[in-house]
């Protein structure tokens, strides 16, 4: 099954935090993706435009966790306004759903407040794709 | 998938232990057979149950809009897609007659990742474990319909393929197991077909492998349904050839009651 290319995006509205994701399917943003049991989440791109950020994208594999545990896929760091793009045509990040608790969340850090584009193409698609 | 006049369609039921076969006269509503249908029939009145073992903090036990799932809610009252001026104004694949009349619904869910389960009828979910779908003896218990935690079997994401039998209602449950509140939409894809019977050769060659144009399409009701049993004694005079019976001579014992019924080629 091919899945739906859905962009993510959010402006960071603080100094740090996480950026609340809305895309094209989504009613309500969110700061966190999961990744359904069986299926796998692809990243394509992580991008950020607009004032100087630090920001990670992060995954843990057990978003039920208390204090889930976070660990690093991809950061950003512009000293500087401005954008920073990371694409990844053919060989996306992938994250894969085998319980069905692992999630994706972008957190950030930033001299100023606020004003600056975080966006993620993603594809979420099942595990059998042979699009590997 | 593709039925076009000539072909054959075999049509599974497991809970029976049998098949129906078709021969496709005509597809009444070739080339336009796409419908747009959006969003999904999902209302303000659609109960919701959740994938999650108890109900989330918060999480609404209906639908919060016209077409919108929230985060790990699955519909847990039967869908069924409503049409003005359709036979059934409140679903558009119900039909009774002529008897010789079959639909082919497929269904293309979006967003794809939203799980799709038919109910045959409405209310009576097809997912289960095989074997107690095929009925052959097994101890294990399924409580069908069961999400408790991630671990419900027989979906498929974004994606449905029924015959229509007539004068049944099928429902359709949809499951969103993602944390984003879903906006959904669909695209049907119909074959509007009129049938009869075809012959014992044909039925006995598409076995073999040796009919281009065959369909072989299951209702994997998990159990028998007394509806669905007097549906097919009423508008077939059969209940379908046995499984065990793929022999010529069976097949035309059991296909004469379904020609005196439906017409045979």
């Amino acid at each position: 099954m091919k899945g739906n290319l859905v962009t993510l995006a959010g402006l960071t509205n603080n100094t740090t935090g996480s950026v609340i994701l809305t895309g094209q399917f989504s009613l309500q943003g969110v700061t966190t993706i999961t990744v359904p049991q069986g299926m796998k989440l692809k990243i394509y791109r992580f991008a950020a435009s607009g004032n100087a950020i630090n920001a990670q994208l992060l995954f843990t594999p057990n978003i039920n966790a208390s204090s889930p545990t976070w660990y690093p896929l991809d950061q950003i760091t512009m000293t500087a306004a401005g954008d920073d793009i990371h694409e990844y045509r053919a060989r996306p990040i992938v994250v894969y759903g085998e319980l069905g608790t692992e999630a994706i969340t972008v957190q950030y850090s930033q001299s100023s407040v606020g004003g600056t584009l975080i966006s993620l193409i993603t594809e979420l698609t099942e595990q059998d794709d042979k699009e590997e | 998938m593709e039925i076009g006049p000539n072909s054959l369609l075999i049509v599974e039921l497991p809970a029976y232990g049998t098949f129906l076969p078709f021969k496709v006269i005509d597809v009444t509503n070739m080339p336009y057979d796409e419908l747009d249908y959006s969003p999904l029939p999902i209302t303000t009145s659609t109960s919701l149950g959740y994938f999650t073992p108890t109900v989330p903090p918060g999480a609404p036990l209906a639908a919060p809009q016209t077409g919108v799932l929230p985060p790990m809610s699955y519909t847990a009252s039967p869908v069924m897609f409503p049409l003005q001026n359709s036979f059934d104004p409140s679903d558009m694949f119900y039909f009774e007659s002529p008897n010789n009349k079959l639909m082919v619904v497929e269904l293309f869910v979006q967003p794809k990742f939203l799980r799709v389960m038919p109910e045959i009828p409405a209310g009576n979910i097809v997912a289960s474990y095989e074997n107690t779908i095929f009925n052959i003896g097994g101890s294990i218990q399924v409580n069908v319909g069961n999400f408790t935690g991630l671990a419900s079997t027989g979906f498929k994401r974004g994606y449905s393929l029924v015959v229509q039998l007539p004068k049944v209602h099928y429902g359709y449950l949809f499951g969103n197991d993602t944390s984003l509140t879903v906006y959904t939409s669909s695209k049907i894809r119909y074959y509007d077909l009129r049938v009869a019977a075809p012959s014992p050769t044909e039925v006995l060659d598409a076995f073999k492998g040796k009919v281009k144009d065959v369909e072989f399409i299951s209702l994997p009701m998990p159990t028998v349904q007394t509806i669905i049993t007097n549906v097919l004694n009423t508008y077939y005079g059969t209940i379908g050839i046995p499984f065990s019976a793929v022999n010529q001579a069976q097949i035309a014992n059991f296909i004469k009651p379904l020609a005196d019924k439906i017409g045979g080629v």
